[in-house]
Parts: C-alpha cells; sequence; structure tokens
C-alpha cells in the first residue's frame, strides 16, 4: 500500500496553525511584570536581614578603579551585613545605560553620578529613592548649600552629595618669575589676570599666559563661562527660570572679557578644552589656569612649581562655579537597603568622605567634614587644595535646569565665534540668546 | 581624366588627449585628497599612540613624533585586559557573522527566487524595519534578553544581531542578478530549492557572501550600544565598551590610542585580504534594483 505522503501545502497549513497557536497561548500567559511589586519587596527583605545582603553599585569612573577599590575595600572591612558588587560604567554612557536598566527591570541598587543635570534627570523622573525615608534628619546636615538644592525635591534628598569641586586659578610660578611677576601676589582681580596675562605672553616665546576654555561645547557654556559671567554680576537664566538673560550688559562684559584676553595676546586663538587646557599647563609654557581640583594631583607633579588660589574677583566679586557628584539610591533597586547603607557610609561618616575624595582628588560634600584630622592631614601636604577649600564658601551651582547642557553649547559656540574674531560680542550674545531662548521654551515645555 | 583632390593629413586629436588626460589628473587628485581627509584621523591616531602623555595633544598635526614611545603598547597590554577583551569581540562577532550570513542567503534566496504569498509584502516590511534605530527597540529588547536569562552573557550580546535586514537585502539584490536559468535546468533535473541554492547558487555568490561576512563582522566588532547596556561583568566586555571604559578625568591618551590602533588591527588585515570579493560583492548587489 503506497503510503501517504503529505502535500507541501498540508504541511505548511499544520505549520502555520501550530505556530499561531504557541503565539496565541503566550500572549494569553501572564503579562510581563512592570517592575518589582510591593509585595515582592516585603518577602524579599526578612531573607536578607538574616545574613548579609548583596547590593550592586554602579561606579562611573572606571580610570579611577584603583582608587575606589580602596573604597570598596574600606567598606567591606568596617563589617560584614553588606557587600556591593561593582559594575564599572563608562562616565559618559551612564544616562544610556542605566535609563535602560530601570526600563528593562534590572536597576543597580546604587549608583555614583555626577553633576546636577544627570542628577536630575533620574530624579525628576521619579526613579531615586528618598533618602529621607531612612534618615530622616538627613536635610538637616550642613551640606554645600547648591549641592542639596539640586537634590532635593518637596523637601527630601533624593541623593546624597559625597563630593564637590570647585574653580580655583592654578598658576605656574616659574612663569610667573620668568616674566618679572611676584608669584607670592597672583592677581585677584579680572583686570589685573588680564595685565599677568599679557606680560606672561610677552615675556619668551610659545609661552601664553593665561588659559580658558573655548571650544564650541556644553563644557565651555555651562562650567567655565559662568565663573567670569558672575563676576561681572550677569545670570544665565532668569530666577523663574523662562527666560534666558546672560545677554545682558553683564554678560557682554563677561564676553568682551575674552576678547580682551585675546586682543591682549594673553591666550592663543584657538579651540581649547578641558583636556588640553591641562596638556598645555603641564608642559610648562602656559601662566594661569581655572580649573576643578581634580586635576590637582597631576598639576602637582609637574616638574615646575605651581600655587592656586580662588578664582579673581570681577566688578561684582567672585564666585566659583561648583561641582558635584552623588550617590544616588535607586528607588527600583532589588536591594537598595544595600544602596542605602553605601550611600550612608561614604556621605555621613567624615573619614570615609574624606577616604573617598582623597582618592579622587575631590572636595567634601559637607562643610564640617573638612575639619577630619585625615583631610586636614592631605590639605597640609598638598599645598594647592586649601585654595579649593577656601573657594567652596562662595561657590554656586551653573544653570542646570531644562535645556542646560544645550544652552551651554550654545555659550560655547558664542566664545569661539568671539576669540576666532568671526562676531562681536554683542552680535555672538544675541545670536546665542535667540537660540537657548527657542531650547528653553522647548525643554520647560517638555518637562510640563 | 580624373580629379585629384588633395585630402588634408588628419588633424592629431592632442586636444581631446589632453583634455582627458587632464580630466583623469583632476579625479586623481581629488581622490587622493578625500582620502588624504579619510587617512589623518588613523594617523593621528597611530602617531599619538607612539607620543609620551605630554606630546599627544601638542598644537599642530605634529605626526612624526619628537621622541618615540613604544612602551604605550606594552604598558595598555599589561594595564587593561586587552587581549580578554579582543578574544569576547572576536568570539561574539563570529557568532554574529556565520549567523547573519545563513539567515541572509537562506532568506535572500527565498526572497529572490520562491514564490509564496506575501513575499514582496513581506520583503518590503523587512526593509521597513531596517529604518528603525537601535534606540527604539533598546529597552524592548533589553527586557526580552533579560527574560530569557541572557544578561551578562555573550549569547545575549548576540542574540540581537543573528539576523541582519540588511544582509537579507544584499544577498536578495545580488541573486536577482544571477540567471534563472542555471536553477531552472537543475529543478527539471529534481533538484529540490536546498539543493539548488547549496549546489548552484552558493558557489557563484561567494562575492557577495565575502562582502556580508566583512559587513557583519565589521558591525559585530564595533557595536557598542547594545554590549554597553547588556554586560556589567568585566571579563565579557568587548573591545569597543573596554576602550570607552579607558576615558575618564585622566584618560591616558596613548594608552588609549595604542589600545585603538591594536583594536583596528584585525579588521584592517581582514579588509586587505578581502577587499577584492568585498568590491565585487557590493557592486554586483547594486546593479539590479
Amino acid at each position: 500500500m503506497a503510503r501517504r505522503r503529505i502535500a507541501r501545502r498540508d504541511f505548511l497549513q499544520i505549520l502555520g496553525g501550530g505556530a499561531t497557536a504557541a503565539l496565541v497561548s503566550a500572549c494569553a500567559a501572564s503579562p510581563a511584570p512592570a517592575g518589582p511589586a510591593a509585595g515582592a519587596d516585603k518577602v524579599a527583605a526578612p531573607a536578607a536581614a538574616k545574613g548579609t545582603m548583596t547590593g550592586t553599585f554602579w561606579f562611573n569612573q572606571p580610570t579611577q578603579q584603583e582608587a575606589f577599590q580602596a573604597i570598596i575595600d574600606r567598606f567591606h572591612a568596617s563589617q560584614t551585613r553588606v557587600k556591593m558588587e561593582v559594575v564599572l560604567v563608562p562616565g559618559t554612557e551612564i544616562p544610556a545605560k542605566l535609563a535602560t536598566a530601570i526600563a528593562g527591570g534590572e536597576p543597580p541598587d546604587a549608583v555614583r553620578l555626577g553633576g546636577p543635570a544627570v542628577n536630575s534627570l533620574f530624579i525628576n523622573n521619579g526613579h531615586a529613592a528618598a533618602l529621607d525615608d531612612w534618615d530622616p534628619q538627613i536635610g538637616t546636615y550642613d551640606w554645600l548649600p547648591g549641592a542639596q538644592k539640586a537634590v532635593t525635591r518637596n523637601g527630601k534628598m533624593h541623593a546624597m552629595p559625597v563630593n564637590s569641586g570647585v574653580q580655583a586659578l592654578i598658576y605656574n610660578k616659574d612663569l610667573y618669575g620668568k616674566a618679572g611677576l611676584d608669584p607670592a601676589k597672583p592677581p585677584t582681580t579680572l583686570d589685573e589676570l588680564l595685565d599677568v596675562a599679557a606680560k606672561i605672553s610677552a615675556s619668551g616665546d610659545q609661552v601664553w599666559g593665561h588659559y580658558t576654555l573655548t571650544a564650541p561645547n556644553s563644557q565651555t557654556g555651562s562650567d567655565y563661562f559662568p565663573t567670569i559671567l558672575w563676576a561681572f554680576g550677569g545670570k544665565e537664566v532668569s530666577d523663574d527660570g523662562k527666560t534666558v538673560v546672560f545677554n545682558s550688559p553683564e554678560g557682554l562684559a563677561a564676553l568682551q572679557w575674552y576678547k580682551d584676553l585675546i586682543e591682549r595676546k594673553g591666550m592663543p586663538v584657538k579651540q581649547v578644552n578641558e583636556t588640553q587646557m591641562l596638556q598645555d599647563y603641564l608642559t610648562g609654557a602656559v601662566g594661569s589656569m581655572a580649573v576643578f581640583p581634580a586635576v590637582v594631583a597631576r598639576v602637582a607633579g609637574a616638574n615646575f612649581s605651581s600655587a592656586s588660589v580662588k578664582v579673581p574677583a570681577g566688578p561684582k566679586g567672585s564666585v566659583a562655579p561648583l561641582g558635584f557628584g552623588t550617590i544616588m539610591v535607586l528607588d527600583k533597586g532589588k536591594n537598595k537597603e544595600a544602596g542605602w547603607e553605601f550611600a550612608r557610609f561614604i556621605g555621613l561618616e567624615a573619614s570615609n568622605a574624606a577616604a573617598w575624595n582623597m582618592g579622587f582628588g575631590q572636595l567634601p560634600a559637607r562643610l564640617s567634614f573638612r575639619e577630619d584630622p585625615s583631610w586636614k592631614e592631605y590639605e597640609a601636604k598638598n599645598p594647592l587644595v586649601p585654595a579649593y577649600v577656601e573657594s567652596q564658601k562662595s561657590a554656586d551651582l551653573p544653570y542646570f535646569g531644562p535645556g542646560a547642557q544645550e544652552i551651554g553649547t550654545e555659550v560655547g559656540k558664542a566664545i569661539e565665534a568671539v576669540v576666532f574674531g568671526q562676531k562681536s560680542p554683542q552680535q555672538a550674545l544675541e545670536d546665542a540668546a535667540r537660540a537657548s531662548q527657542t531650547i528653553l521654551d522647548r525643554e520647560r515645555q517638555k518637562a510640563g | 581624366m580624373a580629379t585629384q583632390v588633395a585630402i588634408p593629413a588628419a588633424r592629431p586629436r592632442v586636444g581631446a588627449r589632453a583634455r582627458h588626460r587632464l580630466g583623469r589628473a583632476g579625479v586623481y587628485v581629488f581622490l587622493v585628497a578625500g582620502a588624504l581627509v579619510f587617512l589623518l584621523p588613523y594617523v593621528w591616531m597611530i602617531s599619538a599612540s607612539i607620543k609620551p602623555e605630554a606630546d599627544v595633544f601638542q598644537t599642530g598635526l605634529n605626526p612624526i613624533p619628537r621622541e618615540i614611545r613604544w612602551q604605550n603598547y606594552a604598558d595598555v597590554w599589561r594595564q587593561y585586559p586587552l587581549g580578554r577583551w579582543l578574544l569576547n569581540t572576536f568570539l561574539v562577532a563570529s557568532i554574529e557573522t556565520i549567523s547573519t550570513v545563513t539567515t541572509s542567503v537562506l532568506a535572500g534566496f527565498a526572497f529572490a527566487r520562491l514564490r509564496f504569498w506575501g513575499r514582496d509584502a513581506l520583503f518590503y516590511l523587512y526593509l521597513g524595519a531596517m529604518m528603525v534605530p537601535i534606540q527604539v527597540t533598546l529597552i524592548p529588547s533589553f527586557i526580552i534578553v533579560r527574560q530569557l536569562g541572557l544578561l551578562n552573557t555573550y549569547q545575549g550580546i548576540a542574540v540581537i544581531h543573528l539576523v541582519q535586514f540588511f544582509g537579507v537585502f544584499l544577498m536578495r539584490q545580488f541573486l536577482l542578478n544571477i540567471p534563472s536559468e542555471l536553477e531552472d535546468a537543475a529543478r527539471i533535473d529534481g533538484c529540490s530549492w536546498f539543493r539548488v541554492l547549496w549546489q548552484i547558487v552558493l558557489p557563484i555568490s561567494m562575492p557577495a557572501v565575502a562582502a556580508l561576512s566583512i559587513l557583519a563582522f565589521t558591525a559585530g566588532w564595533n557595536d557598542f550600544l547594545w554590549p554597553l547596556v547588556v554586560i556589567n561583568k568585566p571579563d565579557i566586555m568587548t573591545i569597543i565598551v573596554g576602550l570607552a571604559s579607558m576615558r575618564g578625568e585622566a584618560t591616558p591618551w596613548g594608552l588609549l590610542m595604542a589600545a585603538t590602533t591594536i583594536s583596528a588591527l584585525p579588521l584592517t588585515v581582514i579588509y586587505l585580504f578581502f577587499q577584492r570579493w568585498f568590491t565585487e560583492g557590493i557592486t554586483m548587489s547594486g546593479i539590479k534594483g
């Protein structure tokens, strides 16, 4: 008897029917979990309380892995209840990776974030746990005002500031001497800085008096321009956050200062970013730069002598831009209790905060932590540091609201245009303000 | 008496030849200039990789270092798990390449030769899917991979690139250029479609397969965003993610450029060996739209 063969059409029909049945049954299965249910947390908690809790911590400075490992070892040596597993993430990629992990239901328990903009991104979207839930007094401690303000919403702190940085003026004492200037008397005003820069530039070939950032990027406009803008009494954005106001007479005076620096040959006509500024300074060819403290160790190791002082004052005084880093406990972390323990260890214990900041070349985020003996000893051994600590007292946060980075880029472009003589300060400022207002309006609308 | 007409001697076509040479010279000048522009970043990369740190950002191009520091290569190999990163990347890129080529050949042949209901609609759906950037599918893909338990695994990195629509498109376009008479003869002789593909079509499709292999391997080697989000363990980090982790507040630029040069070497070697097939495959795929 001939074996009945299954025709190809029949086979395909059977296959199609089977696939459809599989698809329907998959769709009818329990829906994908939106995130850990409240009940799940309560179920997990008793098990964690009994033995060692293991938490996940994302660290955003892989190049400082050795210093960070020392901190982790210190944490583990201090107690046995919590163990933190560390994941190193390239700093610039943290927003993308963290956002994906949160949306995908696999966030870390805690993460180190740098700067108000990135912190705000996750706080404003409800991903950061309120630290007051663990320590109701946390808002009363002596935090740097700018740092505390940036992480507080509705009276609760949503991240633990653990380090800070301000700008100070670092200058090359050897070049000052060669230019006939007294290294013990650095410039205290912006006008004096222009004079000094011109004299140093005139003192030798391929030598320049002062570097500041001129690259058309957000760092130039957001982190460095405010030093000059505030010195002339200007502001980036109005108090109500609705209007760009850096194109004021004060802003014009600030941008004119850049032009004066170039016209008096205090600085070469070129794009300078933070990396280039430091590299050129370390060659010994630059008289001074206003910079954050992370570079102190490299400057101290140069083959010439440097000193530091508060950033020179303008007509309205001297206010240094403040930067800071935090440890944020993620609200959806599976073991956020472990995240809190690590954040508390670094942020609320003076000696640990000192160790953290000494390891990374930063400054403590709490004013009283600077009195810790280990920090005092560190300051004594690193003569460039005290000026930074002093500058913290009159530091403020640059604008970090909606559109902060893009607005900073527009300001950076304006500075570049003035430095290269492509536009007058007035024209550059007006163009930047127009573009920035559009950005601000758009971002404010998105934020609701 | 026949009238003799003096025929003027043919004028040499000097003008046309000279214009032709001038035109070709202009084209070559343009191409060389363009090549130099594209080569400039590589020149800077290699130059920076053998400079001391303080010289990396000196003003001006300075392609020839004042002091050559080969030690950068030894240092980066010692200080970073470069070998592990390269091995991980090679493994993942190889898996993706083999899978992409296999699925693309099969699917491309089906779209080019087989007739089935909805064939063209399905193909245009594939084309549409090619336009969707990875940022849109990143989170759904992450959720799926997480639920499959593939986070922090080689499979998790490779899984979303096992089938690549561009490969299907490339193979289909190439196969449409091949005359169907060969296959018709084979089919008349009783060959199955799979045998036609394996014994007739595939051997003459090697240029396209080679081109696709190079493209798929390159894409797998250079992939950054997806490995970044699925990898948390340093021992399965790929080379591009590893290079990104070398950047920070104190980036060792000389070492980073040395590592980047090392990471670019395998692709450069592969392309140099297979460039004839690569060009042939891409060209033939583009003849018939």
